[in-house]
This record gives C-alpha cells, sequence and structure tokens, in this order.
C-alpha cells in the first residue's frame, strides 16, 4: 500500500502539486490522468522517491518513505519506473539493460528471468542488440522488462505510450495489462490521453493545476 | 553535426595548413639531410639502451601523472557536479584557474611548501618527506595539469542525461550506478583528459630535470642542444610521437557512439547521491588534494609577493608583456575553434578517412614546440610573406600549430555527444543558416567550446619553447618574462606575474562560464 | 544560394587580421631600428638598449633567450633564419654559441672601433665577433655550513670525498655555460679525463641541478654545501643576503685556473639594418656599457681596465685558466654528447 498525505512541491514560484493526498491498496491499476503540466510526472517521480516533498509524506506499506529534505533512496522502495524517454543504457545491451536491477541471482537463475521476461515482452533474439538498434516499440518493450526484472510490487509508468503509433500503442497497452496481471504489481500508470486511460481497466484520478479532481 | 560544407573544406584546409606545415618543413628538411649523406641519423628513431630506459621510465612516470590525474578529475568532478546554481556554478570552475600557472612555479611553490613542512617534521623528529626523483616530478606534474582531467570530466558528467541515472537509480545503489552507469557514459571525455595529461607529461622534461628525474623528452632536447640539427631532434622524437598516436587513439577508441541529451535542466532539485563511507573519504582525500593544489601555490604566491605595491610594480613592468599575451592568446582560442570544429567533424565519423585525419590531428601534438617554431620560420621567412614574419602573427601561428589539435579533440567529445534529432529538427525549420547557426548549433556546442577556447587559451599564454623563436622583436609573453625573472632570482616579481595570470584566467572562465550559463540570453537581439 | 554570409564575414575577417598583423609592424615603426637577438639576462641588458635607444633615436627590437631553453632557443632560431635574417645583432652571455654561429656562416666580420682596446684573447682573429664582460665559473659555498678552513678551492673537490656527493651540486653540463665548461675541460686536459672528471660526478652521485640559477638557489638555502656557477648567479645570492661566499677554483700555482666567460657581441651577416647594427654594436662593446655591466652585477671581469671595482669579487688577480676560445668549442659538440651519454640515464 502507498499512502500520500497531503503532498506539495515547488518548483521555484510554482507550486506544480497542491496538497495531493490518496492511498494506493487497490488492486486494479490506477491511472492519473491529466493535460501537461498538471503534476503527473511530478507525483509519479515524488512516489518513485527521485525527489523530495516540500511538504508532506509518502508512506509505502506503512514505512515512512518521504518528507520534506528526506526520502528512502529509491532502490531501496521496490518500485519500477518505466520513463517517458524509455532511459535506455546507450552502452549496454538489451540483455544487459534488463538485467541490470537484478542483484543476488545466479547467472543462472539471471538467465532464466531474462528468457522469461524477453519471452514475456515478445523480444527474443533482440538481447545482444544495442538500443541504437532498436525500433521505438522494441525500446519501450524493453524498458518494461526491465522495469519487471526485480520483481517489483509497485509499477510506475511515465506516459509510456507517448511517441508510439496507434498499433504499437495497443500492442504495448496490452502487453502492459498482461504482464502487471502476470506479476500482480500494483501499476501507477500517468498519461494525459483520456481514451487510453479507460482502455485500462482501473480507477481513474484526474490532476489538473497540481490539485485531485474529484 | 557538420558545418556548411565550402566553410569546412576552407577551415579544413587552414587546419591542414596551420598545424601540418610546419611538421611537414621539417620533414622536407630530413629528407634533405638524409640524402645529403646523414642517413646514419635514422638510427635516433629507435630507442635503444639507456635511451630505451629513458623512453621507459618516461611513459611509467607519464602513464602514473595520467592515471592519478584521471582519478583525481573524477573525485572532484563528482563532488563539483552537484554545484550547480548560484555562486557555485561559477567557484566550481575555479579549479581550472591554475592551469595558466608555468609548472615551474607550481613546483618552486610546492618546494617551498614540504621545506617547511619537513622543517616542521625534523622539529618534532619525524623524517622527511622525500621530495625528489618520482615522488617531486610526479606530484609536481599531477598538481600542473590536473584542472584538465577535471574539467574535462565535469563536462562529461553534465552531459549524461539525467533520466538515465534516475533510471539507474530505481534499482541499484549510487555507488553501483556511478561505475556501471555514469562513469562509462562519461567516458570519452574523462579518457581524453587522461590522454592530455599524458602527452603533456610525456613530452615535458622541465619538471622531471628539476627533480632530478632524467626523462626521454631530455634526451631528445639535448639531441638539438649538441647538434643543432632540427632534422636529429625530429628523428628522436618520434618514439614520442609515435606513444602519442597510440594514447590518444586508445582515449577515443571503440566506445558506443550515444546519442546523449544534455540539458541545462538538470533538476537542480533531485535527491543527492547517497555515497558509502570508503567513497567519501576518497573523496574527501580527493578534494583536500584539490584545495592544496589551488592554494599551496596561491599562498606560497601571495606571501612572496609581499606587499601591494610588489604586485602593482610586478605588473606594471610586465604590462606590455600582460597585453601581449592576453592579445596572442585570445585570437589563438577564437581561430583555433573553426578549425577544431571542422577536424572534429573528421574525426566524429566512422569511415576509413577517419584513421588517417587521427593521424594528422594527433601527430602534431608529439613534436617538441622549439621544432615547430623552426618549422614555422622556414615557411614563413620568405621574402613574399616577410611582413607576416617577424609580426605579432608568428607567436599565433606557433599556438595554433601546437594547441588547435588538441581543441579538435576536446570539440570531438562534444560533437559524439549531441542529439542528432536536435540537429534534424534545425536542419527542417531552419530558414537562415547563420540564424540555425547562433541559435541551434553553437549554444548544443558550447560547453565543447568554451572548454576547447579556454584551454586553448591556457595553454598559449604559457606556451614558451616554440613562441621564444617566432616571438617578434620587441615583443615577448608574460611566461618569457616570468622565466627570465626566475633565473635572475626575483621572486617577488614572478611571484606577481603568476598571480596576474591567474586573474586573467578568473575573469575569462567567468566569462565563458556566463555564457554557456546563460547562453544567447546574454545577446538577446544578436540571436 | 543563400550564402553562409556570416562565414564569409569571417574569411573576410581572417583576411583583415592578417593584413593588420601585417601592416601593424610597418606603420609604427619609427624611421631607424635595430633588431638583437640577446642571451643576456634581460634584467641587465634592458636598461643598456633602452639608454642606446634614448641616446641615438634608434629603436632597438630585442628578442631575449630563456634559461628554460636551454639555449637551444635564439641560437637555433638564427640559423633557421640564415637565408633571411631578421636580426642584426648577436649579444651572446658566453662565446661558444657565438663560434657556432660563425662556423655557421651566420656572422659577419666587423671591427668596431669600440674595441680597440680588447686584447686580442677576447677577439675572434677575423672580426666575426669580439668578448668583453666576463663572467667567471666560480665555486659558491654555504658559509653556515662550512667553515673558512675547510673551503673548497678546485673544482676537484666536487669529486675528491671531503663532502657528501649528495650535498654538492653542478648544472647539467650538457646546456649552457657549464656546457661550455665541460668542453673547456676537454680543451685543457685532453677528452679522455675530461670525460673521467664528469663520470666520476656522476657516479659520486653529485647532484645535477636544473640550471646554474637553481645551483646557486639550493646552496643559498643550504640544500647544497657548495656548487659550481656562474659568477652573476652566485652575486645575484650575495646580494640578497644569502649566506654565501665565492671562491674563484683552482688558484694554486698548478691550478688549472677559472674558466673565465667573456660577452660576445657579433654582428649579423646580411641584416636588414647593417648601419644601425654597428652603431649598436659600437655602443655595446664601449667602455662605458662594459662599466655598466660590471656596476650592475651582471660582469666581474672586465676585458680593460675601467677603473670601477665590481661589488660582489675582486677579479683583479684571478688566474683565468688557459685554454684557446676556439678549442673550446671544437670540443663543445664532443662533450655534449658524450655527457648527454654520462648524465641522461
Amino acid at each position: 500500500m502507498i499512502t500520500i498525505h497531503r503532498l506539495t512541491k515547488f518548483y521555484g514560484k510554482v507550486k506544480a502539486l497542491d496538497g495531493v493526498s490518496l492511498e494506493l491498496n487497490n488492486p486494479d491499476p490506477l491511472v492519473i490522468l491529466g493535460p501537461s503540466g498538471s503534476g503527473k510526472t511530478t507525483l509519479l517521480r515524488l512516489i518513485a522517491g527521485l525527489e523530495s516533498p516540500d511538504e508532506g509524506e509518502i508512506y509505502i506499506n506503512g514505512v515512512l518513505a518521504s518528507k520534506p529534505g528526506w526520502v528512502l533512496l529509491p532502490h531501496q522502495r521496490h518500485i519500477g519506473f518505466v520513463f517517458q524517454s524509455s532511459a535506455l543504457w546507450p552502452h549496454m545491451t538489451v540483455a544487459q539493460n534488463i538485467l541490470f536491477g537484478l542483484n543476488g541471482l545466479t547467472k543462472n537463475e539471471a538467465r532464466v528471468r531474462l528468457q522469461g521476461l524477453l519471452d514475456m515482452t515478445h523480444l527474443k533474439g533482440l538481447e545482444q542488440r544495442y538500443p541504437d538498434e532498436l525500433s521505438g516499440g522494441e525500446a519501450r518493450r524493453v524498458a518494461i522488462a526491465r522495469c519487471l526484472a526485480p520483481k517489483p510490487k509497485y509499477l510506475l509508468m511515465d506516459e509510456p505510450l507517448i511517441n508510439l503509433d496507434p498499433d504499437l500503442k495497443e500492442k504495448v497497452l496490452s502487453l502492459i495489462e498482461e504482464t502487471t496481471r502476470q506479476t500482480q504489481a500494483f501499476l501507477v500508470y500517468v498519461t494525459h490521453d483520456a481514451e487510453e486511460a479507460t482502455k485500462l481497466s482501473g480507477r481513474i484520478l484526474n490532476l489538473r493545476s497540481g490539485r485531485l479532481v474529484i | 553535426m557538420k558545418l556548411p560544407t565550402s566553410i569546412r573544406a576552407f577551415a579544413l584546409l587552414i587546419f591542414f595548413l596551420l598545424v601540418f606545415s610546419p611538421l611537414l618543413a621539417l620533414v622536407v628538411n630530413l629528407i634533405g639531410s638524409l640524402f645529403a649523406g646523414h642517413s646514419d641519423w635514422l638510427g635516433l628513431m629507435i630507442p635503444t639502451g639507456r635511451r630505451f630506459d629513458l623512453f621507459i621510465r618516461s611513459m611509467a612516470l607519464a602513464g602514473g601523472v595520467a592515471i592519478s590525474g584521471m582519478i583525481l578529475g573524477i573525485l572532484g568532478a563528482i563532488f563539483l557536479w552537484r554545484w550547480r546554481t548560484g555562486i557555485g556554478a561559477y567557484l566550481r570552475w575555479s579549479v581550472l584557474l591554475l592551469i595558466v600557472v608555468p609548472p615551474y612555479v607550481h613546483a618552486l611553490a610546492w618546494i617551498s611548501a614540504i621545506s617547511g613542512i619537513n622543517s616542521l617534521l625534523n622539529a618534532t623528529g619525524f623524517p622527511n618527506i622525500p621530495f625528489q626523483g618520482w615522488l617531486g616530478s610526479w606530484w609536481i606534474q599531477l598538481m600542473a595539469l590536473v584542472p584538465i582531467p577535471i574539467g574535462l570530466t565535469l563536462i562529461a558528467l553534465e552531459s549524461v542525461a539525467p533520466d538515465l541515472i534516475e533510471a539507474a537509480r530505481m534499482t541499484r545503489s549510487d555507488i553501483h550506478n556511478l561505475f556501471k552507469v555514469i562513469l562509462p557514459l562519461a567516458k570519452p571525455l574523462i579518457l581524453a583528459g587522461g590522454g592530455f595529461v599524458f602527452l603533456l607529461s610525456f613530452t615535458d622534461y622541465s619538471i622531471p630535470s628539476l627533480f632530478h628525474l632524467n626523462v626521454y623528452s631530455l634526451e631528445s632536447f639535448a639531441e638539438f642542444s649538441a647538434s643543432s640539427e632540427p632534422s636529429r631532434a625530429f628523428l628522436s622524437a618520434v618514439p614520442l610521437l609515435l606513444i602519442t598516436i597510440l594514447v590518444l587513439s586508445a582515449s577515443q577508441g571503440a566506445l558506443r557512439n550515444a546519442a546523449l541529451k544534455p540539458t541545462k535542466q538538470i533538476h537542480p532539485r533531485t535527491i543527492s547521491p547517497v555515497w558509502p563511507a570508503w567513497f567519501v573519504t576518497l573523496q574527501g582525500l580527493g578534494i583536500g588534494l584539490l584545495i592544496a593544489q589551488i592554494f599551496i601555490p596561491l599562498f606560497v604566491l601571495t606571501i612572496t609577493v609581499g606587499t601591494w605595491d610588489n604586485m602593482v610594480g610586478a605588473a606594471t613592468s610586465a604590462r606590455s608583456e600582460i597585453l601581449f599575451t592576453v592579445w596572442i592568446s585570445v585570437i589563438t582560442a577564437m581561430l583555433c575553434l573553426p578549425m577544431g570544429l571542422a577536424a572534429a567533424s573528421k574525426l566524429v565519423k566512422r569511415d576509413n578517412d577517419t584513421k588517417i585525419w587521427w593521424l594528422l590531428v594527433t601527430i602534431p601534438l608529439a613534436i617538441p614546440a622549439p621544432l615547430i617554431g623552426i618549422g614555422l620560420i622556414t615557411i614563413w621567412n620568405r621574402p613574399f610573406l616577410g611582413a607576416a614574419y617577424g609580426s605579432n602573427l608568428m607567436p599565433i601561428l606557433a599556438s595554433l600549430a601546437r594547441f588547435t589539435p588538441l581543441a579538435a579533440i576536446v570539440l570531438l567529445a562534444q560533437l559524439r555527444r549531441i542529439d542528432p534529432l536536435l540537429i534534424d529538427a534545425a536542419r527542417v525549420f531552419h530558414t537562415r543558416q547563420s540564424k540555425t547557426w547562433m541559435q541551434i548549433h553553437l549554444p548544443i556546442l558550447a560547453p565543447g567550446i568554451m572548454a576547447a577556447g579556454f584551454i586553448a587559451f591556457a595553454l598559449c599564454s604559457g606556451e614558451l619553447g616554440a613562441t621564444l623563436i617566432v616571438a617578434p622583436p620587441g615583443q615577448a609573453t608574460l611566461t618569457m618574462r616570468i622565466y627570465n625573472y626566475l633565473h635572475y632570482g626575483a621572486s617577488e616579481t614572478v611571484a606577481g606575474l603568476c598571480l596576474m595570470m591567474i586573474l586573467v584566467a578568473l575573469i575569462s572562465g567567468v566569462l565563458a562560464v556566463a555564457v554557456v550559463r546563460r547562453g544567447w540570453r546574454l545577446f538577446p537581439k544578436w540571436v | 544560394m543563400i550564402l553562409q554570409s556570416v562565414f564569409k564575414r569571417l574569411l573576410y575577417t581572417l583576411i583583415i587580421i592578417l593584413l593588420v598583423f601585417s601592416s601593424r609592424c610597418q606603420s609604427h615603426r619609427p624611421e631607424r631600428t635595430v633588431v638583437i637577438y640577446a642571451s643576456i639576462d634581460q634584467v641587465y641588458s634592458e636598461p643598456i638598449l633602452k639608454a642606446f635607444q634614448e641616446k641615438k633615436g634608434i629603436r632597438v627590437r630585442p628578442v631575449y633567450d630563456v634559461e628554460a631553453s636551454k639555449t637551444t632557443g635564439l641560437v637555433n632560431r638564427l640559423i633557421a633564419e640564415k637565408d633571411r635574417p631578421q636580426a642584426d645583432v648577436f649579444w651572446s652571455g658566453e662565446f661558444a654559441q657565438t663560434i657556432l654561429l660563425k662556423e655557421k656562416g651566420i656572422l659577419a666580420p666587423y671591427a668596431s672601433a669600440s674595441a680597440t682596446d680588447i686584447p686580442s684573447p677576447y677577439r675572434d682573429p677575423r672580426g666575426f665577433w669580439t668578448g668583453y664582460a666576463a663572467r667567471a665559473r666560480v665555486l659558491i659555498i654555504n658559509t653556515d655550513l662550512v667553515s673558512p678552513a675547510n673551503y673548497p678551492k678546485s673544482i676537484y673537490d666536487l669529486t675528491s670525498g671531503r663532502w657528501p656527493a649528495k650535498k654538492i651540486g653542478i648544472a647539467y653540463p650538457i646546456f649552457g655555460t657549464t656546457a661550455t665548461h665541460a668542453a673547456a675541460l676537454y680543451a685543457s686536459l685532453g677528452a679522455k679525463e675530461g670525460r673521467a672528471f664528469f663520470e666520476n660526478l656522476r657516479k659520486r652521485g653529485v647532484r645535477v641541478a636544473d640550471g646554474n640559477s637553481m645551483v646557486r638557489d639550493l646552496v643559498a638555502s643550504g640544500q647544497l654545501v657548495f656548487g659550481l656557477t656562474d659568477t652573476d648567479d652566485a652575486c645575484g645570492a650575495k646580494k640578497r643576503g644569502s649566506p654565501v661566499v665565492i671562491i674563484f677554483p683552482d688558484q694554486g700555482e698548478k691550478g688549472l685556473g677559472t674558466l673565465i666567460i667573456p660577452n660576445t657581441v657579433a654582428w649579423v651577416a646580411n641584416g636588414p639594418c647593417p648601419k644601425e647594427a654597428k652603431e649598436l654594436i659600437d655602443f655595446l662593446l664601449s667602455k662605458e656599457v662594459e662599466k655598466q655591466l660590471v656596476e650592475s652585477g651582471w660582469c666581474h671581469i672586465p676585458s680593460r681596465q675601467l677603473g670601477i671595482q665590481p661589488d660582489c669579487l675582486d677579479a683583479s688577480k684571478v688566474k683565468a685558466m688557459e685554454v684557446n676560445l676556439e678549442d673550446v668549442y671544437k670540443q663543445l659538440e664532443l662533450a655534449k654528447r658524450e655527457l648527454t651519454q654520462v648524465f641522461i640515464r
């Protein structure tokens, strides 16, 4: 469960989030819908621990994870994150990108996990390619596979379908649904596209100017 | 990223002429000597026996300085990387200031400091620090040259896309991400910094000879002194040349040509990295050394100057040298940039021509400075070029010949980090070439341009070997004046002049950083 | 075609810069100028050249050498410029490089009227150079570390073993006046014995410093007990109040004598301003200038009677090493080559 309590975030004089409170414990995906500049990405980054709030707290499974001036580090939160730009490391192969977040596995275990993820995300045969040798859709799937590799409890996805063509969007979206179901991770999905939001069978919250609109 | 074709061709031609022509003149001279019956001189190309030992020693010293420089550069740059806002954004570049001070002056400051420390150690019954030989040579070269790897590493870190770092932070600790993600992405410039330091150390004899460590470049120089034959000196410098090519090629070797996205908006409020205790300790040690690197020479120079009157007196006595030095250094820095950019655009490609261009760019770096001067005299001391020869142009040509290749390599590292989509977008939407250059290309290239320009400025202002050969009669650079006073023993004047050089570097550095940070907002109407 | 107007302008700017640089040296040059390449310390030579400029109204454009270039600077510049010399006059703090330039055909003979009273050993027989205002190779000793009774008196004290080798210093005998001194020993003792002397120095582990001024500083600061340097360097330390004494080595009856190194002035062949060059040479070789060089502390052994006593040293009775300057020059290349092998390892 993720509990967000009166979260506020400023960027200079701009209030990006304004007293957002939220509880994420429903097993269904949570979709945060809002236009550009509404604070969606900011909210996701705060949940991920990439930034600290100016006001309010975040609790993850009852443990304080963020407060003004302090955060539990991102890699300690067991959260997966898919960035808008995929953010694949260009000097690593697909396999290396996916396996980066794994620790403490034997070689064999890692190999098995990798194969499973490649199968799940339909990336078989591409494991030795580099990011600049992938198409946009392939890169996005690698980002999803990487996010899933450490078996996180929570998946945060920041506009994962952006810049994809409609056909590809369908495929990636169904992949997201399928993998979320398989891994039973809790999905927080951010988008500005209302149609996309409705396709994911989950709770939709609207964010406007940093506030939740009910 | 390309300059317009005609301009690029012109700039490459000028690059070739200016950088390579002194070398070609030396080669022609050499061929003449060989045909005149001196084919036995060819044996100088292969260091054997005593010369081989000197060669290996030089490589070991240069390698040690380069590796320690890179380590210190990484530790320092990572620390300074967080200073992105306010006065810190300017202050962090202050580590580069002392690059303008001649290494010899660094040496004298440290010798003085160590002498003081040793007195204290003696008084307390502890053994002295043996500041001679390898230790002294390594330390002084490291202290004199470390600003280069720090500066280049800092630029490299600035260029790593933040979302790549954040993606890594999601799953692994910051220290793991440093070694697996950040440093690999910053590798080209880090290695370039190490390569430059290796090269500058390898070709330096003044510091090792000060600490009684004989090196190969001193042998090469002794050869020139004994024979007064540029061809012999050139042949004995050939092994230096080969090593230079190898080192610079290796430092830019098989790396993925990453299209990273440098951005000015680097989430200033992101969480600071959390380092383990051992790394914090190491960093503290590194920062301590860097603080010493700046403050010990500054402190010793200030104490030696003594009074403000001495400082003013030094500046007044060397007024014309100061102005002359700033003038030729600024012109050199400006002129080397378009040529460096044109050469860098050749280096960034991955075709068969690239290897040839690598040779063309790296070979001049290994030629001893006086030989560059001799080569320039051979070319320019002609009846129809008489007006140029003997003018202020000559020391500029000498510095361009020596340092444009360095500028090209710094610009290459910047070119490799540019997102081609940004350039493609500019190509789609551009109206006027000049507007596209001013508003898109130059701001993207700005960090590399500033780094290359500042390095060229700093090295030019401290250049001695080639400048001495071609300085116009009646003019002298500040470095020439400093060395003259050093020999005479006027330490207050030397200290005052060195502080003056640091001040000039500080002003130019602040300006450079301001332009990079504020970009073209400084000149809205011009843009 | 939308030409890259900015870059065209850049090109034009470059051309203009070239023209400006070219024209600059024409437009501001007074009617009479003379170019001198001087390897005398700038501190000493600059006032003299300024005095000439004021007296004669001829603008002097000097190029000074620096010790860090280890004498490869100006000499090699002159050789490279041989076909189209830029310099009119060469003024050196020693003689071997001047003779080298003569041998290479860089110099032209000129018998200056100011030099008629300079003794013949100081003058080239064919008039290609004139020497005067000499320095000497001396021992500089730290008086805090050595009592007067134990002062070294000979260059052989460098190898005698009376003092720890690490506390004795010389400059590299491959560059500058130390190289000239080495060549003089080769000429005086023979190449074999000359080389043996330096091999012995090396074997003992005598400290080899990066120049005569470094030897001076090491002795003055007490890091060395004594060393071999030039009179101007040694007197500089004394003038600054360092605890040093200066000794002319090998003055005994059977002693080798002290190497005297005259400054030399020469006329560069085919220089651009021959008339002005001769006027400058006459001025430099005058008694007044030699007196000035003595009074400034650059030299301590005048070539003729000046009626003054140098501050730092009394060289009136110094026993000079009996060696012909041309013979010293002839040994220079051999000495440098051999000693490179001995010391750079």
